[in-house]
């Protein structure tokens, strides 16, 4: 049992913004930033700051535009919040607010978090054809699973834990909003002991995508052959970098000037191979990636929302994350105290290397 | 051929073992181009890769012995690094074995030519590196 509050059966969507509505009234939360719908087929985050205007929020609308997290570091980073503030961000955002927090790119205090049993989001190409659905039509839906974003769709991490202090569901089983922290315990009245919702059915299903994604990684990535047709079609303008919540760094290794070559140099590898792509580097950058910030993989998928070129960016990154986090025992964003992999060490450990 | 290993190798230890390898009239094959650097702590992998995708048939990076880091603890973060390296690596499918990690202290010269001679004739084993004959890279 966990404790909560019952939302009204009905409108989801309505209750969840009285309850919001509530919360700002009452003083005890200043301003909500949330997803919004902004146009027929996109949603954006927005920050709301008076209780007339929380219609506009609708927590579960099927966008990605932009990584909650982000958002997130770019309002704390030079100053924490002076005033209480409520993000409603999905279980992956919140895990890459764990992970920017530990890498102190963003300061928590002041901040509360509400996250959902998250119904995932749609990929780009159904909403251009289709329209964005609201969060309401879209909880209520069925949905074949290929129109989901591939990282929701293969997503076990669905329900949030660390880092959220208010968890609201509606996937299953009657809409609750539920308590997870002392924080969240402040701005609940009146909570009752609820059963959380069941919720194994679509953890399998979730679970049996991730194993059909996986034997997909096999041909796409697996050897230099593979690897390679797959990532030919990379036009190297690092858009998955850019919209990565965990490549924090100012100036990026594969933008610094260690990445400029000299002419000379530009012609060496051509002569080398008598024929080379151009710009080189494409391998290097993505490996290097990996390298730099697959530690802190929450596997949300940006990256790939984020490619022109329709990559399967994400798939590479979670099914080689999975492995690198196996080592140290460590699972990005669930927890605080677990230290990051790259900034620590054990005396005896990794014998032999 | 020949293969070419561009070895990462520690101020403090690592290179001062290929002095004495030198300094000692040791024979090991004349397959490294080491490259000094202050700590294997310091060791992007990014080099690493770099030299792979460049044509290397292999790396060698060499730090002090656990423990006796000249900056404490830069030796077992390098442990980390590499451990990622070949994780990632490994699940590429990419020749792991390509990269190699030891620890010679500046007394191990032998250390330091038996070292190079053996990742000279396992990088023989190898062959030519598959990725990089690929001009797609």
């Amino acid at each position: 049992m966990i404790p909560g509050i019952k939302l009204q059966n009905g409108s989801v969507n309505e209750s969840v913004r009285g309850f919001l509505a509530r919360l700002m009234e009452s003083g005890r939360i200043k301003a909500i930033v949330g997803l919004s719908r902004s146009s027929k087929s996109s949603a954006s985050f927005a920050i709301v700051t008076r209780p007339e205007d929380i219609e506009g929020i609708d927590p579960f609308i099927p966008d990605y535009p932009v990584q909650g997290a982000e958002i997130v570091k770019r309002m704390t980073f030079v100053t924490p919040s002076p005033e209480k503030v409520l993000f409603i961000l999905r279980p992956c955002e919140i895990r890459a607010v764990v992970e920017l927090s530990k890498l102190n790119q963003v300061q928590l205090k002041n901040l509360y978090f509400m996250s959902m049993d998250c119904p995932g989001a749609l990929k780009s190409s159904y909403i251009i054809a289709n329209g964005l659905p609201d969060g309401e039509e879209f909880l209520r839906a069925t949905m074949d699973s290929e129109n989901l974003r591939r990282a929701c769709r293969t997503c076990e991490e669905f329900i949030p834990m660390c880092g959220a202090d208010l968890r609201l569901s509606a996937l299953e089983g009657e809409p609750a909003i539920f308590s997870l922290t002392d924080k969240g315990n402040e701005l609940i009245e009146n909570a009752t002991e609820l059963p959380p919702p069941e919720l194994s059915k679509i953890m399998e299903q979730r679970a049996s995508e991730k194993n059909k994604d996986f034997d997909l990684f096999e041909k796409k990535f697996k050897g230099a052959e593979n690897l390679l047709e797959t990532l030919s079609a990379c036009i190297n303008c690092h858009n998955c970098k850019d919209a990565c919540p965990i490549c924090y760094c100012q100036e990026c290794f594969f933008e610094s000037t260690a990445m400029r070559y000299e002419a000379d140099k530009f012609l060496g590898l051509g002569l080398r191979l008598g024929r080379a792509r151009v710009p080189y580097d494409t391998l290097l950058f993505h490996l290097g990636r990996l390298n730099h910030m697959v530690s802190s993989c929450v596997a949300c998928g940006a990256c790939e929302e984020a490619c022109p070129r329709d990559i399967p960016v994400s798939l590479l990154f979670k099914r080689v994350a999975e492995n690198v986090q196996n080592i140290f025992n460590y699972r990005a964003g669930r927890s605080f105290e677990e230290e990051l992999p790259l900034k620590t060490f054990r005396e005896e450990e990794l014998q032999p290397r | 051929m020949e293969p070419r290993i561009v070895g990462f190798i520690c101020h403090w230890c690592t290179s001062n073992a290929a002095d004495m390898a030198g300094t000692s009239r040791l024979e090991y094959p004349a397959t490294i181009r080491p490259i000094k650097v202050m700590c294997s702590g310091a060791v992007d992998p990014a080099y690493i890769l770099r030299a792979l995708l460049s044509g290397a048939g292999g790396v060698l990076v060499g730090g002090c012995h656990p423990g006796d880091c000249h900056y404490i603890n830069g030796n077992y973060k390098a442990r980390r690094r590499i451990a990622i390296l070949k994780e990632i690596l490994k699940t590429l499918d990419l020749e792991p074995d390509r990269v190699h990690l030891e620890w010679i202290s500046a007394s191990e010269g032998t250390k330091f030519a038996r070292v190079v001679t053996e990742m000279t004739e396992k990088l023989k084993q190898l062959g030519k590196p598959k990725i990089t004959s690929d001009w797609r890279i």
